[in-house]
This record gives structure tokens, sequence and C-alpha cells, in this order.
């Protein structure tokens, strides 16, 4: 990569830091939608029995990346790709002094998935307890599912020009281990599971957070049915936050990580 | 290598829903209702798999070039370059799971590796080992870059030229062996054995190295304690003599009153004690308040965060001490039975600290600081107080880590459930699981081990000051004939950089310098030979780190895989060593003693399930980890009870209720009854010590010692003429350099990024890609004072300290400036003390890989013969790395968020404690000038 790509980067974060929050206000990308017909079937979860879902409890995440290199590791994401990676957000608390809040963030796994209704090859469809998975015997990067994604959770793989995102690590789960990312989390605060076990972590975590009335949904005006839950700081609703998380036609940046960023939005 | 292209695109495998999701593709393409595929370009919208390709061929890129070894990060992309089983189902079938222990900081997290075919595809935590349960930071995770480094050293390089030039030969190992055994034997004919010095950084296989050096006859074993945590301890000894290390019981506290620790990011006990501070605070209720100069990820996720002025975190202290006491809020009951004074004597001594003196000396408001006082003792003995380098690595570091103790004496939550405690042990119980037998420590006194101007670094334990050892070499004090580095990166990590420079390339200094590493860092850049070390993956040691379970344990490490190229572990090294050079030493290494052979010695009673295994070895080998489920938590220990047996004989003072058995301190009377009390001369908790004001005045403190019943050491006569008048109270040191700073003056501090340890890991691809760039951080007030923006650049002047120099003139460190200065970018942040500068350790390196240097480009000096570069090419990182600084790191071109950092030792002068040789990492005034 040469400079001037660093330097598109780098403007790329600005224009996402400027953009960012108006996108997040727009409904999702019909425009780029195939007819129904085209993505009925693929909408439809394998009949397992299973619902899998996330909770991230953003008020006990350190900002520690061990999920993110794990990710990479498990997946050999290449440098300056990201199937996750982990929001810094430093504030100003209502009654002075600073904080510091730590999201991880990733594909939400939508249950009306925009990527999926945007596919024109075929390719994203529902798996393993409704996971949104890529065919790659049919993906040929046409990018309609990055740009139709509400939450900038696809990249395009410059080698194989085709679509990468989380997967929920279903090849771990069919051998009894966790998500790489959710199973090396020291603050605990990442938590994957069946939502259809109500004596499942997750499933139980959601339960009690939501009688706490702490649970939230990334940009629910997208209508996405994400299934991912966040609990965040009591000082920091999500709306605070979430412009820092990309949108439609973006994914995740490698300048997200400068210290020069941490302090947005303001 | 490139791959052959194909325009054939396989179809999908007959999975029934892939084949219905073709046949219904297939049907609308022939219905022609595709047609908002875009880019195309053919103004036909026909949506035919054909079509589909044409596009995907014109955006795939050029397949990864590689060698005959797969590289982390370089996806396998079989036939044409599309992704193929992705995830696939079948990675980890057939895997096998080898357990081990991580070693990218000292935390020595419990971690799985996944081999297949020879090969170790993924690292994940172990959930047998008790302290990190399974979990890994970003460090640990990043293990396959450490093991499948492209630049990694594989083969023995001896220079060729001047040291330091960067010219090298490969040799064999049969030549490096004999070279190191000739060099050590003319040591042995000069009679100063003390002038091998074997110096580690980072060493997990003590064992083996002691062995080495004991048979060899020399203790110049030297490590980096004192740029550590040399006062953290020896405050902790202060109050315990057991013990150095305070584990707090986060998972079962209330309240946990951090002073600049930063437990989320970095700590020794990173992993372990993390997650237990957010169990206590998520599971249990408690909160946590940080004081910090700087808001790390821990303070900026406290529930309450205070920024102090830097080193001030003793005042704080003592003002909250102050409002226990004036208010009456401490445990009265525990005092006066624990405490070795009364509380009216420790009210003379703290009265003058009132809060609202502190509020003026660390600027954190009384008012705060009072109420944070009451909460912490309404919370006990569930309250605990968490501190490290933030706090002690400060020229008042062990008094302020004193006055932090005497919180948790005042509430007396000392070694209670969800309070203060401690282990008797800080890793392997070695009374339970001895290593094998070696030799006995030999009388070969060295300077370097036992400098005289420090109080208390050797009195309990051997804790050194690596920091003085260039400044002792630098002005004749000792002398080196071979000098053996391992793990070592002392010209980034030691402060003054210039200096550990100088001495390393001066041949009169250090006669022949051997550096054992898995890379060429920048120690090894200064050595003769080089010797390639395997990794943590790759090799044997029994380990384990402060129990937060508070009882031991044990994990052991050991190879998932054999060792890469010829690169080989000092279990190994350090016993062909011994053979050749003979002279009586091999025979503590018989041959038939190989490495499993002395794992299974030294494990061997380690109880296990008689039904699933043969042996202890084949149940740790299974499992990886060993906590004894019979052993109670180290809970008020010093009211275990002395039963008739150990009273026989015993003799009870009739003042002190301190209980002696010839001569020797074994327990107090408590409450009628005989127990163990603390280790100390007192039994009791020293919130006053005779012992380190006597220590202090080289004073005679046997008797002292006896009593306690530890193994404490007198200063020995070499440090005579070396006394200094120690305050035998938790009190305030003021560092006079910091009072009253010039407009254009700072006090900058240090700090560790969460994906880095001090310097080694920023070869790592995936932690170098998140943190390779360090600016420092201003605070606006400053940024406005002083002219700066976002990305400006300030020129920074180091002085070094005029306290130390005051307090020791024989150390003849001097107080100006250091002529070397630093430029570096600012990020100007609310995040740092208006009167401080953050700029952290682990980057700016110039060496030690192209990774860590932010390089494309591949190393092609002479240093190639050490590698297997073209074997273990990483195209993900030639083509991917996107933080290289085309431009240089330089004012006028850098562009933010690239390059490899800047090194904050440039100007960072070496500061020792004098009280216990911890170097003063937080302290140093600069001068900042702005760069046009």
């Amino acid at each position: 990569m040469d400079r001037r790509s660093v330097l598109e980067l780098g403007a790329a974060g600005a224009l996402l830091a400027a953009t960012g929050q108006a996108q997040g206000k727009q409904g999702v990308r019909h425009d780029l939608f195939q007819p129904e017909e085209h993505y009925r079937e693929r909408m439809r979860a394998p009949a397992d029995g299973k619902r899998y879902g996330w909770v991230v409890d953003a008020r006990r995440c350190f900002g520690c990346h061990g999920c993110e290199v794990a990710c990479k590791a498990e997946n050999d994401v290449p440098l300056g790709k990201y199937i996750r990676q982990t929001i810094y957000h430093d504030y100003e608390k209502p009654q002075g002094g600073m904080a510091r809040l730590m999201v991880p963030m990733a594909c939400q796994h939508c249950e009306d998935a925009p990527c999926i209704k945007a596919c024109p090859c075929g390719a994203l469809h529902k798996g393993a307890g409704g996971s949104v998975q890529i065919d790659y015997d049919v993906c040929s990067g046409y990018a309609a599912c990055k740009d139709a994604c509400p939450y900038g959770a696809i990249y395009i793989d410059p080698v194989a020009n085709q679509a990468v995102k989380c997967h929920n690590c279903t090849h771990r789960i069919d051998v009894g281990l966790e998500p790489a990312c959710a199973a090396t989390c020291p603050s605990e605060a990442l938590y994957f599971g069946d939502l259809n076990d109500p004596e499942s972590r997750v499933s139980k975590l959601k339960a009690k957070l939501e009688r706490e009335g702490a649970l939230a949904q990334l940009r629910p005006e997208k209508e996405t049915k994400p299934r991912m839950w966040f609990a965040s700081d009591k000082h920091r609703n999500i709306a605070q936050w979430e412009p820092k998380v990309p949108g439609e036609g973006q994914s995740y940046g490698p300048d997200s990580y400068s210290v020069y960023r941490w302090k947005e939005p303001r | 290598m490139n791959r052959p292209v194909s325009d054939e695109v396989r179809h999908p495998a007959d999975v029934p829903t892939r084949r219905d999701l073709l046949r219904l593709s297939a049907a609308l393409a022939a219905a022609g209702t595709l047609g908002s595929c875009r880019s195309t370009g053919s103004g036909k919208s026909t949506p035919s798999r054909e079509k589909n390709l044409e596009v995907w061929k014109r955006g795939r890129g050029t397949p990864y070039a590689t060698g005959d070894l797969k590289m982390p990060g370089v996806c396998q992309l079989p036939g044409p370059y599309r992704k193929h089983k992705f995830p696939d189902p079948d990675k980890y079938r057939g895997a096998k799971p080898v357990h081990g222990m991580c070693q990218l900081c000292s935390t020595v997290c419990g971690i799985t590796g996944w081999v297949k075919d020879g090969r170790v595809i993924k690292v994940d935590g172990n959930p047998a080992d008790p302290n990190s349960r399974g979990r890994m930071c970003a460090r640990g995770q990043a293990a396959l870059n450490h093991l499948y480094h492209p630049e990694r050293l594989l083969y023995p390089l001896a220079r060729v030229g001047k040291r330091g030039e960067g010219r090298w030969r490969r040799i064999s190992w049969d030549e490096a062996y004999d070279m190191v055994a000739s060099k050590l034997q003319a040591v042995q004919r000069s009679g100063k054995l003390e002038e091998f010095a074997f110096h580690q950084g980072r060493s997990r296989s003590n064992d083996i190295v002691q062995r080495f050096l004991r048979a060899f006859g020399t203790n110049t074993h030297l490590n980096h304690r004192g740029l550590c945590s040399a006062a953290r301890r020896a405050a902790n000894l202060t109050y315990l003599f057991e013990s150095d290390w305070d584990l707090g019981d986060y998972e079962n506290a209330k309240y946990i009153l951090n002073f600049g620790s930063n437990m989320f990011e970095a700590h020794q006990g990173h992993v372990a004690g993390a997650q237990r501070v957010q169990r206590g605070r998520f599971e249990n209720g408690a909160k946590l308040v940080t004081f910090d100069v700087r808001m790390s990820n821990t303070a900026g996720n406290s529930d309450e965060f205070y920024m102090p002025f830097p080193g001030t975190d003793g005042a704080i202290a003592l003002a909250m001490a102050h409002t226990l006491i004036q208010e009456k809020l401490y445990d009265d009951q525990f005092f006066r039975e624990w405490a070795n004074c009364g509380i009216d004597a420790l009210w003379e001594q703290i009265k003058a600290y009132t809060p609202q003196w502190a509020e003026k000396t660390s600027g954190v408001s009384a008012v705060v600081i009072q109420r944070i006082a009451r909460e912490f003792a309404a919370a006990a003995p569930h309250a605990t107080t968490m501190c490290n380098r933030g706090s002690s690595a400060h020229i008042n570091g062990y008094y302020n880590d004193r006055a932090i103790g005497l919180l948790n004496v005042l509430v007396g939550s000392v070694g209670k459930q969800g309070g203060w405690c401690w282990m008797f042990t800080g890793g392997v119980d070695g009374k339970r699981f001895p290593a094998p037998k070696g030799p006995p420590s030999p009388k070969t006194p060295s300077i370097l081990v036992d400098p005289p101007e420090f109080v208390l670094s050797n009195v309990w334990n051997q804790m050194k000051v690596g920091e003085i050892v260039y400044h002792y070499l630098a002005k004749g004090r000792a002398k080196m004939q071979v000098y053996m580095t391992y793990n070592l990166d002392s010209p980034l990590t030691w402060p003054e950089t210039d200096v550990t420079r100088a001495v390393l390339l001066d041949e009169e200094k250090i006669g022949f310098h051997v550096c054992i590493n898995p890379f060429l860092s920048e120690t090894a850049s200064f050595a003769d030979l080089v010797l390639p070390w395997t990794t943590f993956m790759e090799r044997w040691d029994v380990d384990a780190r402060g129990a937060y379970n508070l009882k031991p344990y044990l994990s052991m490490r050991r190879p998932m895989i054999e060792p890469l190229g010829e690169s080989k572990d000092v279990r190994e090294i350090l016993p062909e060593l011994a053979r050749r050079v003979g002279g009586g030493m091999e025979k503590w290494f018989p041959k038939e003693l190989d490495q499993r052979s002395y794992m299974a010695e030294w494990v061997k009673n380690v109880p296990f399930d008689r039904a699933k295994y043969t042996d202890s070895m084949a149940f740790l080998e299974d499992v990886g980890a060993y906590e004894d489920p019979q052993q109670p938590r180290y809970y008020q220990p010093y009211l275990r009870p002395l039963d008739d047996k150990a009273m026989k004989g015993a003799q009870v003072d009739e003042k002190t209720g301190v209980i002696t058995k010839a001569g020797k301190g074994i327990g107090i009377m408590y409450r009628g009854k005989p127990v163990v009390g603390f280790k100390t001369p007192s039994r009791k908790l020293e919130v006053h010590s005779e012992f380190v004001v006597m220590t202090a005045r080289n004073q005679d403190t046997s008797a002292l010692i006896a009593r306690s019943g530890a193994k404490a050491k007198r200063r020995p006569p070499s440090h005579a003429g070396h006394e200094y008048e120690l305050s035998p109270w938790p009190t305030y040191m003021q560092i006079e350099e910091h009072v009253g700073l010039a407009d254009d003056q700072l006090v900058m501090t240090s700090f560790k990024w969460n994906v880095h340890n001090h310097g080694r890991t920023a070869n790592l691809k995936w932690c170098s890609e998140i943190v390779h760039s360090n600016p420092a951080w201003i605070h606006p007030d400053t940024a406005a004072r002083l002219g700066l923006k976002d990305g400006d650049w300030v020129e920074l002047t180091g002085h070094r300290s005029k306290t130390i120099d005051k307090l020791s003139k024989s150390l003849q460190l001097g107080s100006g400036p250091i002529e070397r200065k630093l430029q570096i970018p600012v990020v100007v942040t609310r995040g740092v003390h208006p009167r401080a500068i953050a700029i952290s350790n682990s980057l700016g390196h110039w060496a030690y890989t192209s990774v860590a240097q932010a390089l494309v480009r591949r190393e092609s000096g002479s240093a190639r013969r050490g590698m297997d570069a073209d074997r273990m090419r990483d195209a993900d990182w030639e083509r991917n790395m996107w933080w290289e600084a085309r431009g240089g790191a330089a004012p006028n071109n850098w562009v933010r968020n690239t390059g490899p950092g800047w090194a904050q030792n440039q100007i960072l002068p070496i500061a020792p404690d004098v009280i216990s040789g911890q170097q003063s990492f937080h302290d140093t005034v600069v001068n900042v000038r702005k760069l046009s």
C-alpha cells in the first residue's frame, strides 16, 4: 500500500466521522435489494432448532483486542481488513471526569439481513442457527452486500475478490469450541450461544440484562432485526457512540485504531 | 510461486440447500430478473454465472507468493483464487490439543496449541489453568506470529567486522558451543568467575539457568527487577516479610481502590487479575476507583477516575488514612491486634497529612478523598487497594506503596476474603514441587548483583538494580569478560539508551557478548554471537504466577512442535555448554537426564488419578495444569494456630507475646492462644518498621531477622558508607524537581499498551497493526499554552533527577539534561494530567525484524543467513502492511498512524530510587519545544 492509499484511508476515516451519523439515520438500502423470490429461500434458516445470537456487555469490555487478534488468527484475515474491531470512545461523564467506552463490534447476524437481500449471486444465506453465511463457490465479489450492510461488517478480500464477514465460527462450534473471540475474552464481555436454549449463558444473561433495561440494539431504524444486543454504560447510550460504527459501503478500517480518533465523536 | 489461473469455477458441493439455491439462481437467470447486477460493463444485464465469473476475474488480485511454510494470515486459496471451505469445517478435525503456557508477557497464561500435521494451527487459552481460566489477551492470540515469523532467527550467527556493525556469518552449533566454551574457560583461568555475567530480561527457566551459573561458579545473575517492581515489593515486604506480592481478592471484593495500576492492559497479573476485577464488579457489586495521571483502559472503565499530579499517590493515600483515623472509621480491634504500633503513635505521623494538604499536593479534591476513604471503610473487610508501577515506579515509590498498604491495615482487610491478600509463594510451590536439586550457591560477590547504594534491594530477595548495570560498567565499577544475554531487550527498554549502547559497543567493558534470542533484537545487534532460541511453543518449563485463587498451582510448558530450524532452548544449550566447558561443572548435567525426564522428576509429586494416568507427567501432559482442590485459600494465614508440637520448647515474650523457639520467631499469642502471626520481627503487620531504619543505617538487624523467622539478610559490609535515614513510617516524600515547573516543563510518564509487552511484541504483525505509533499525549491546556494541536511535533529534553543525585552522590548520575533529544508528534487529549506528558514504551524499534520497524522491505543484509527467509515468506505482511511510514518518521513527511513509533528511553535518565533500586519511570522533567 502506498502513502496515498494511507492518506485515503485517513480521509475515509474522516468522512466516516462526518457522515456516519447521517448514514446511520437513513433507512436501509432498498435500492440494492434483489426481487424477493431471489432471496426468499436463502433467508430461511435451516431447521436445526437453534437461534444463534450475541450479547455484548460493553460495560465489561476493557478493550484488550484479544477478540480481534483471535479472529485474525482463526480466519487468516489479511492486514488492513477486519472481521471484527473494538471501538474506543473517550468522553466526559455528565458529572465530570473522563471515561472510555470500549465496544467489540462485528457482523450483527441480522434476521432480516440486507446483505442477503442485496446479494445478486446467491452467495449470502442463513446457515446454522440463523447465522448469516457466505457460499464461496458462488460469491463473485459484487460487493452489493458490503454496500447494503448498515454496520460496515463486510470486507472484500483483495486476492479472492470475495466477501468476508463473521461466520459465528461454525467450524469451531461443530467440534464443541466457542467462537474464537468469545472464548478468549478476558473481560467476559462477549457472549455467544443459542437463544432458543433458555439455559445457555447467553440466554440467561440476555434475560437478566433485559430485566434491568440495559440492552439496546444498533441502528434499530434499519429494521434489520440484529441478533446482537449491547449493554453499554449508563452514562453513554448507544446513540452517542454508534457513529463510530461504519455504515453502508464501508468496512472496518485501520484508521479506527489511531489514538487520534479515540475522542470521536465529540 | 504463482498458481495456475483457471477460468473454471467448480460447481458447489452437493449440499441440498445450496443446490436448491443454484437451481433458483439459474431459474432467475433464465427469467432475466437479475437486472441489477452492476459492473458487467456489457450493457446487457444477463445475470449468468459466466457473467459473475467475469466480474470476479476482473476484481481478483494476484495470489500471494508463499514459501514452503504457510504463514499465519496468508489465506490459502486453492485452485482459482477464490476462498474455499471458509470457515473450514475440517480445520479442527484431527488436530491435537497440546497444552502449554504463554510467555509473551509475564502473566504466563495457560494455553492450548492445536497441532495438525506438525504445525500449530491456532492457540487458544487452556481452561484448566486456574489463574487465567482459558482467557487470553491479544498478545497471546498473536502467538502464531511469534512462532512462524518470517524473520525468526533459526541458525547461530557470529559477527563479522566490528561489534554493532550488523555483519554476520552463519556458523554451526558446534562452532558456536566451542566459541562460548573457550571464552568461559578463559574466565575460569582468570580466577574472576564473577566476570561471567548472565543477564535475563524475562526468564521462566530460572532453574536451569541457576543450575548452570552455580555449576560454573558465578553469582552474577542479573535481571530487570529494578526496572519493574522493586519498590512495590520492598513496601510489601516491609509490612509482611513473607511475601513481596499482594494479590487482592478482587473477585470477592466490594471496593477496589486502584492507585495507578493498569490491570486491564498490562500488570504481571493481567488476564487473571483483570477478569476477577470485572467479576467482582459485575457479579459481586464491587466499585472500582482509579487514580492515574493518564486515562488507561483501566482508568477509563472504572466507576470513578481521578487524575492526580504525577507521583502523589502516597499523598492521597495518607490523607485517606487521615480521614479513617480522624473519623474513627478504622477497624480498631484489628489494628490493636495486628498492627505493630498504637493508633495514637500513627496519628502523630499522619495528622499533618490532611485531605486539604493532599488536595494541594495532588490536585484531587479533599472532599473526594474523604468520601472515598469513607466508602472504602464501609466496604471493609471486602475492600482492597490495587497498585503497581503507576504508584511505585517513582523516586518516592517505596513510600507511596507504604502509604497505600496502610489503608488495608487500617480497615482490617488484610488477608480477608475480598480484601488485600498474598500467597506464601509467588509461583510454583517449591517446597512441595522442588526442581531437581542443583549445586550450592557460589561465593563470588559482584557489585552488579549487590550494588551498595541501595538499601532494601537485597535484604529479603535479590531484587537487584538492573538499570545501573551499564552505568556501573561505564564508570569502571565492574567489568565483564563474558556477557550472556537471554531474552533481554536492554538497548530499547533500559533508560538512557546512549549509555547502554556505548557500553555494549565497548569491548574493554564487555569482552565477549553472546545473546540468546529468537529474533535479531537490538541486544543481539550488539552481540558477538547470537544463538537462536526456541519460542515458548517449542520448549519445556514448569511454571506458575501469583495465584489469584490464593492457592498455589502449577502449569507445564511443553513443546507443541519440533523447534523450527536449528533453534534450541537453554535447557539444551546450557547443559551442552557445561559439558564443553568441563572442569567439573558437567557433572550437574548428565547426558541421560534429558529434558522430559528432568521435568518428570520435577513434577513427580503432583497427584493424579491413577485410574486414568500412569504418572504425574502423563496427567500434566493431558491437562496442562494442577491446582490442589484440598488446599484452602490463603486467607488470614496469621490466624493459623500453633499446635502443641510446635509449641514444645517454645518461649513466649511476656511483653510482646512473640513466640520464639531456639531464638527464632515462630508465632505470637493471639487472644490467649498461640498462632503463626505475621512473619515479621514483631509478628505483626509492620506499620512502623525498625528493621528498614536499621538496615538503612547499616546496623546489625540479626535479632530482628531471627524473630521474623524469615530469610531476610543484613546488608553486607560492602555497603558501608552508604547509610541513609529512612522513615520507619508510611510517609510522603516530595520529589524536588516536580516543584515549580516552568511553563514549558512537564513530567514525562510512561505506559504500556494492551497489545505489547515491553520490548518483545512489536514484531507481531497482528499486535503492531493495532498499535505501532505512539505520539505523546498532552492535555488541551498544555496544547493551548504551547500553541500545539493534534499532529504537531515537539522536541523534548529530558532532565536527570536532582533528588536522586542529592541522595546518592556516589552514583555519579548527575542532574543536568540528557544530551539526546526526542522529536515526537503530540495527540491532544483530556485523558492525561495537564502537567504530564505520556509516552508509551515498547515502540521505536531500530532492529527486531522489519515488522517491528514498520518496514515492508525484508531483511536483506547478512542477518538473513540466520533466517529461513525464503521458506518462511509472509506475503500478507509484504503486501498488506499498511502502516509503513514511506515518507519517513520525520516531522514534515509523517502520516498519522504510520511508522514504528518513538523510543522514550532515549531521553529518560537512569534514575534508581536509593531505597529499593526501582527505576523511576514516571518522574522525568522534560522541556517541551514546539517544532515549526
